[in-house]
């Protein structure tokens, strides 16, 4: 292309771009005071704790190395009871968190692939052994990376074949070529993250023409919604069962459904956005609809494991005005924790295990464990970094996720143990 | 932050909201994405405002911050947040003519992450090649190229897209 061709070509860019339409901002300067206020308070009580818990890791570290973390097979499947059609129990706790972090967690950095400098962890599985993410050297940090899959901790290329693009290394790109949990093309390609990287096919309903799949279970069903033209108003849950991605079931009628787990039976855990209903799709064929409990005006569930989901709630629909809460949610029991004061800012950075350990990343507390009986551990945080944005919990309580900087940027992926 | 500073802060960003939010929009092409940037980058101007208002040039320091984010947020598990409660919408290709208003979207939608913040900050925050490789942390090598390959892959679909508004 000429000089006055690109030139041409960038004026119109240019006319384009200042004519364009831009909806109205939402952003909320009030909102940015308050949230800062709670940063600064969180950095001052880090700074504060640092040095107990410099000590605390740094002996926790040699602990690690003596005792790795244990493999474990993934659990039977236990008898299955019905799901819960509605809230048996509701607890709504003010956490207690500790003003140090744990003496009995400890935080350790991925490794990079040799060459390599900057690690980023996209995804980790439920049994503690894999994790999917990117490595990148400094030179191409700002535009590329390398995708890295982690067994025990190891890093090796997922891909074998040239570095991808930045643009094919979008998270959900990598999603959908390594993992069921991102958008998905017409095509419907998700693929398994292990042992090979190879990426299967998920076929698409008939009468739909892309779909979404949002969870996988221990055994391999992927779960997610199809849409047609409308997507907006009208999708379907959808269960690609293990062995059967060429044969998915749709499990109800259309309707504006967000799927979000599935237990390790098969059974499915979605809402129905217009009535914030929580719904099951159990195994054995029935449906099971939860009203959201008294006092609250918006739910978002998101990532769930065995009978267990976590996502947060708030008291009216804009959750970004407002602090919002995070749940754990038992299907099968119907029990419903809400922890008032771990607030994500609105964000679903939260998730469970199959046993029922939360993780979450909270805005003035940083990177938190809870316990099944509701105890609240603070995640230690390595050097130079300010908080984290965690991003799974296995079923042997391994946490994965990418420690932040003072400016939110991530410095790097890491894994927490706790003994 | 003292009660001064924060309120310097609150001016500073309550007229700088709209222009913050349409570069977003540019960038990312979506209005929730976009409110998502902003709003990560003003919390996190709160958190160093004394130093950005130290800088020689507030807007050209905010500004990178906000391109760093959305650059994060393309690479990042973040891209996994959904918007709360709805299903992504579906990337769609470009067609037909300029007087769409969603076209310009489109365009910009078929570029990688890097290449489109080239081209926002260039052609309508109307930075220099130097400015923009600080903005973006490269070498102004690397800023002509992306500004001259995400020219052409946009010269076909804009000429045509003329074309077709003129009724050609």
């Amino acid at each position: 292309m000429s000089a006055d061709e690109e030139q041409g070509t960038g004026q119109a860019l240019r006319t384009l771009m200042l004519q364009a339409e831009v909806p109205p901002a939402r952003s909320d300067v009030g909102l940015a005071v308050r949230l800062g206020r709670r940063a600064e308070r969180r950095r001052r009580i880090t700074a504060a704790t640092g040095a107990l818990a410099v000590v605390g890791v740094v002996g926790l570290i040699a602990t690690t190395v003596l005792r790795p973390a244990d493999r474990r097979d993934p659990p039977e499947l236990a008898a299955a009871g019905p799901f819960a059609t509605s809230v048996t129990d509701l607890e709504q706790i003010e956490a207690r968190v500790p003003e140090a972090s744990s003496s009995r967690c400890s935080v350790e950095p991925l490794a990079a692939l040799p060459g390599f400098d900057f690690t980023q962890v996209l995804v980790g599985d439920s049994t503690g052994r894999y994790i999917v993410g990117s490595s990148a050297s400094k030179a191409d940090r700002s535009s590329s990376g390398t995708r890295v899959l982690w067994d025990n901790g190891v890093p090796s290329r997922l891909v074998r074949d040239e570095p991808a693009s930045d643009r094919d290394l979008s998270a959900s790109t990598m999603m959908r070529d390594i993992g069921p949990w991102g958008p998905s093309g017409p095509s419907g390609t998700v693929g398994s993250p292990y042992p090979d990287g190879q990426a299967r096919k998920l076929t698409l309903p008939p009468g739909y023409d892309h779909a979404v799949a949002s969870a996988i279970n221990g055994r391999g069903d992927v779960v997610g919604v199809a849409a047609g033209q409308d997507a907006y108003k009208l999708r379907v849950p959808v269960i690609w069962p293990a062995g059967g991605y060429d044969a998915p079931r749709v499990l109800d009628e259309p309707g504006r459904y967000e799927v979000e787990g599935v237990t390790a039976d098969g059974s499915v855990i979605g809402t129905l956005v217009d009535t914030q209903e929580m719904r099951v799709w159990g195994a054995d064929g029935t449906t099971s609809t939860v009203p959201m409990p008294d006092g609250w005006g918006q739910m978002s569930l998101w990532v769930g494991s065995g009978d267990w989901i976590s996502g947060l709630v708030a008291r009216d629909h804009d959750v970004y005005q407002q602090p919002s809460a995070t749940l754990r949610w038992n299907v099968r029991t119907g029990k419903l924790s809400i922890f008032t004061n771990l607030d994500t800012g609105g964000v679903p950075r939260m998730a469970v295990n199959s046993e029922g350990w939360l993780m979450v990343a909270t805005e003035e507390y940083g990177p938190l464990l809870v316990a099944p009986d509701g105890a609240v551990e603070r995640l230690p945080l390595p050097a130079g970094a300010e908080n984290a944005h965690l991003v799974s919990i296995s079923d042997n309580g391994m946490v994965t996720g990418n420690a932040q900087d003072s400016t939110d940027n991530y410095v790097g992926g890491v894994t927490w143990k706790c003994r | 932050m003292r009660t001064e500073g924060e309120t310097e802060y609150r001016e500073y960003v309550t007229a700088r909201l709209p222009a913050l939010h349409r570069t977003a929009y540019l960038l990312c092409g979506d209005a929730h994405r976009a409110d998502d940037i902003v709003q990560t980058t003003i919390i996190a101007l709160y958190r160093h405002w004394r130093r950005a208002r130290a800088a020689d040039n507030v807007d050209a320091y905010v500004r990178r911050m906000l391109v760093r984010k959305y650059l994060d947020e393309q690479r990042g598990p973040w891209a996994r947040v959904r918007l709360m409660f709805e299903t992504p919408d579906r990337p769609t290709v470009p067609t037909g003519s300029v007087e769409d208003r969603d076209v310009l979207g489109r365009l910009l939608g078929e570029l990688p992450a890097a290449q489109r913040a080239v081209l926002v900050l260039r052609f309508y925050s109307d930075l220099s090649v130097e400015e923009v490789a600080a903005a973006l942390n490269c070498s102004t090598g690397n800023v002509k190229s992306h500004t001259s390959r995400g020219l052409a892959a946009l010269r076909r679909h804009l000429a045509v897209g003329q074309s077709s508004a003129a009724g050609i």
